[in-house]
């Protein structure tokens, strides 16, 4: 009973401010087919920062409790620490009781080491952000400002370039978050793991915003039966799963849909999976049918975040149509970027999945080596970077 | 050792910290810097306000001669009191009586903070005003219709009042002010500029910012997002009187309908004054650099807002039309790193300005005799 009044105030806190107006508009809509309106009023009001975060982080707390994972932390001002812990208040990762309550009854005591892996984390965060999310970001936002201007080859462009803004965004917020979490001695859950070489939807999920899909898994699916069920009911968890995922990252048509579509995907992955190994077909392993299905999952993401990007799904859908009426003679948009601008962007992106494919974690060990990496990479981010005060994309969630 | 050093960084950085928070020890500090050793002074305005926003090594300005015009040589009469409602061009240039021809007394009142002219008019003397606008500005200006309205008001003087009411929402006031200084320290919105102006705003790290600047324009055509260059590279504007959705834009569309209704808010200032005792009110009003030098930037439709608000028929207040004279001086009239003119500009007007106020005393002159 408790449980449900706790997890009824928290979804009531949440849906109360991120999605009142939405119902209401969908309530006026479907009114207005009997020539009536709503009859409450439309709010406008501040959303409190990072509300969709420490929601779910409040819940993950008393759902844990609950299933005795966690004993219940008898110290409000430490539980309210929990919730609202400073790195990762605005924008993750969402965390677990069991990985923090217990780091803030530690005596953490300075130590060098931590510091300087912190610090790196932090500078290279800074990095993504400054130097490659937002450079991106003025060439995306261009193209978005007018998009009956661009034609299908700009906009492919620039929904590849978009992918790696969002990446390079919410990576590098996380970084920072983790970053600043180790200078004080703490240690947050990983949030990205090199999602771009996924080989499959599936993969991309278990590297993409681990967190959130983890607290999903954890706290929606298994409950609902897991993948240890027959498959039509797999597929439909799996269905509920996204379409609540779409709707956590905002109260638009757009995110629901883009929800949905990669719950399709992962049905559709899925239910191939099943019918191969009912059907003991080999799976095939080399490297250029790898690389194939890397860049397909890719491509398919991207055109995905084409949902997440746009205003609205009218603009989604003249971006998607102008994609997929590609005329290879139709020019790219030079007014939003010159050439030296996409050649470097591209650059930086290269050198990005490079070293986060091969160098996840920059080694701080050697104090003179992460002096001169750690100065290297702020000089880059003055030099390279775009101060042009844009928010992180996640702070809107 | 190590921590030592941590110790004094975590300090300094704590300090630049606190003295952001405050706008006073902001701008003490600032003062401070100025008078201290070259190396520590400020340099964000030394050499024009888009070279401080650019840091465009080629348009600093390298303490270059500019040409001059003559300026007309005043009689000194004082028979004008001149009050001036004006901008940055007006005051940045021209804020003493000195520069004005007959002048005994002048009155400067800054658009830039939304000030408004209390009026005390001396009538033995001719009581003349200036409405100085920018083109940036204008619109902006007389669209706030309170504004507008307050504009000029007679000086109020012997109004009595009470004390006691006085005290108690004085004590009130009081409590307000601790409380809003309390919140402004912490949530101060100007943070961001202030720590960058306290700790990064010193000559000892401008060569850093010219090269990153330099080097962003010469490799991604990229400049600061409030600044652009001119095409021949010669010029730089401010972006805001380019960008089409902004008010202070050459290039935002301007309706008739709205070019009426700026005419009729002068005319009601001029009527204003005029029941106020003004004898004469002047209109001056100094067109965007983009307006002068380049008109037709990037293809884009100039709305042509001075001389149309000039030449409309209902107009009642005299103008200084300045716009034929920069047009052929072009780019002579503006420095090439400021939203200002140049000095050359500025005489050029100041000398028709003056000549204006000259004929002013030869027509009283002519009345008396009559």
């Amino acid at each position: 009973m408790l449980l449900v009044l706790s997890l009824i105030a928290n979804i009531g806190v949440l849906a109360f401010f991120k999605y009142f107006n939405f119902i209401n508009t969908i309530l006026d809509t479907l009114l207005g087919f009997s020539s009536h309106h709503t009859p409450f009023p439309f709010l406008t009001f501040l959303l409190p920062i990072g509300l969709s975060f420490h929601t779910f982080q409040a819940m993950s707390y008393t759902i844990e409790v609950y299933r005795r994972n966690q004993k219940a932390e008898k110290h409000f001002g430490i539980y309210a620490l929990y919730v609202m812990f400073y790195p990762q208040l605005v924008a993750g990762p969402i965390e677990r009781p069991q990985n923090m309550l217990w780091q803030f009854h530690r005596n953490h005591k300075y130590d060098f080491e931590n510091l300087k892996s912190g610090l790196m984390q932090m500078a290279f965060g800074m990095f993504k952000k400054v130097v490659i999310a937002d450079r991106l970001s003025e060439i995306v936002d261009r193209a978005y400002a007018d998009p009956n201007a661009q034609s299908g080859k700009t906009f492919l462009i620039v929904s590849i370039l978009y992918s790696f803004q969002i990446y390079c965004d919410f990576s590098g917020y996380s970084d920072i978050g983790i970053g600043a979490a180790r200078t004080m001695g703490f240690k947050l859950m990983d949030n990205f793991n090199v999602p771009y070489l996924s080989n499959s939807i599936r993969g991309f999920w278990g590297r993409w915003h681990i967190s959130l899909s983890t607290w999903f898994r954890d706290y929606l699916y298994i409950p609902l039966g897991g993948s240890r069920v027959k498959a039509s009911k797999k597929y439909l968890n799996i269905m509920i799963v996204f379409l609540i995922s779409g709707l956590w990252h905002g109260a638009n048509w757009t995110f629901i849909i883009w929800g949905a579509l990669h719950g399709t995907l992962l049905i559709a992955e899925s239910f191939i999976n099943d019918i191969s190994v009912k059907l003991k077909k080999p799976v095939y392993r080399n490297l250029f049918f790898r690389i194939f299905k890397t860049i397909s999952v890719f491509l398919i993401i991207t055109l995905a975040w084409i949902l997440f990007r746009s205003p609205n799904l009218y603009v989604a859908k003249n971006v998607l149509k102008k994609i997929f009426c590609y005329s290879i003679n139709a020019p790219f948009n030079y007014s939003l970027a010159n050439k030296s601008t996409l050649l470097f962007s591209f650059l930086l992106i290269v050198i990005l999945m490079i070293k986060e494919r091969y160098l996840l974690i920059i080694p701080t060990k050697n104090t003179f080596q992460f002096y001169f990496i750690f100065s290297c990479i702020l000089i880059t981010c003055y030099l390279f970077g775009v101060f042009n005060n844009q928010q992180f994309i996640y702070f809107q969630f | 050792m190590r921590k030592f050093f941590g110790f004094i960084v975590l300090t300094l950085c704590i300090l630049i910290y606190v003295v952001s928070c405050n706008e006073k020890l902001t701008k003490e500090l600032y003062t401070y810097k100025s008078n201290s050793i070259p190396v520590f002074q400020s340099d964000k305005w030394q050499n024009g306000d888009l070279y401080g926003m650019s840091y465009l090594p080629f348009f600093r300005r390298h303490n270059k001669v500019y040409d001059t015009v003559p300026r007309i040589v005043c009689n000194r009469t004082n028979k004008i009191n001149l009050y001036a409602i004006c901008d940055s061009y007006l005051w940045g240039f021209f804020a003493s009586d000195k520069f004005y021809c007959n002048v005994n007394e002048f009155t400067l009142v800054k658009t830039n903070d939304k000030g408004c002219l209390k009026t005390n008019l001396d009538p033995s003397k001719i009581n003349v005003l200036l409405l100085e606008f920018s083109e940036r500005n204008v619109r902006g200006l007389l669209a706030d219709t309170s504004y507008v309205n307050n504009l000029i008001n007679a000086q109020s003087t012997g109004i009595k009042t009470d004390t006691n009411k006085i005290k108690a929402v004085s004590i009130l006031q009081r409590i307000k002010n601790i409380r809003s200084g309390i919140f402004d320290f912490i949530f101060n919105n100007r943070i961001n500029s202030n720590i960058e102006s306290n700790f990064w705003d010193i000559s000892l790290f401008t060569p850093i910012k010219e090269f990153k600047s330099n080097m962003n324009y010469k490799l991604f055509d990229k400049v600061d997002k409030n600044v652009k260059v001119s095409k021949d590279g010669k010029q730089l504007f401010y972006t805001p009187t380019i960008d089409t959705s902004n008010w202070m834009s050459s290039f935002k569309s301007l309706s008739e309908a709205e070019k009426d209704s700026l005419v009729i808010r002068l005319n009601k200032i001029f009527v204003k004054g005029k029941n106020l005792g003004f004898n004469k009110i002047y209109l001056s009003i100094i067109p965007n650099p983009v307006s002068i030098i380049d008109p037709n930037y990037n293809g884009l439709i100039y709305n042509d807002i001075v001389n149309r608000i000039q030449n409309d028929k209902n107009l009642k207040l005299p103008y200084i039309d300045i716009m034929p004279a920069f047009k052929v001086l072009k780019s002579k009239s503006y420095s090439p790193s400021d939203t200002h003119w140049s000095q050359y500009g500025a005489d050029t007007w100041l000398n028709k300005f003056n000549s204006e106020l000259s004929k002013i005393t030869i027509e009283s002159q002519a009345e008396l005799k009559k």
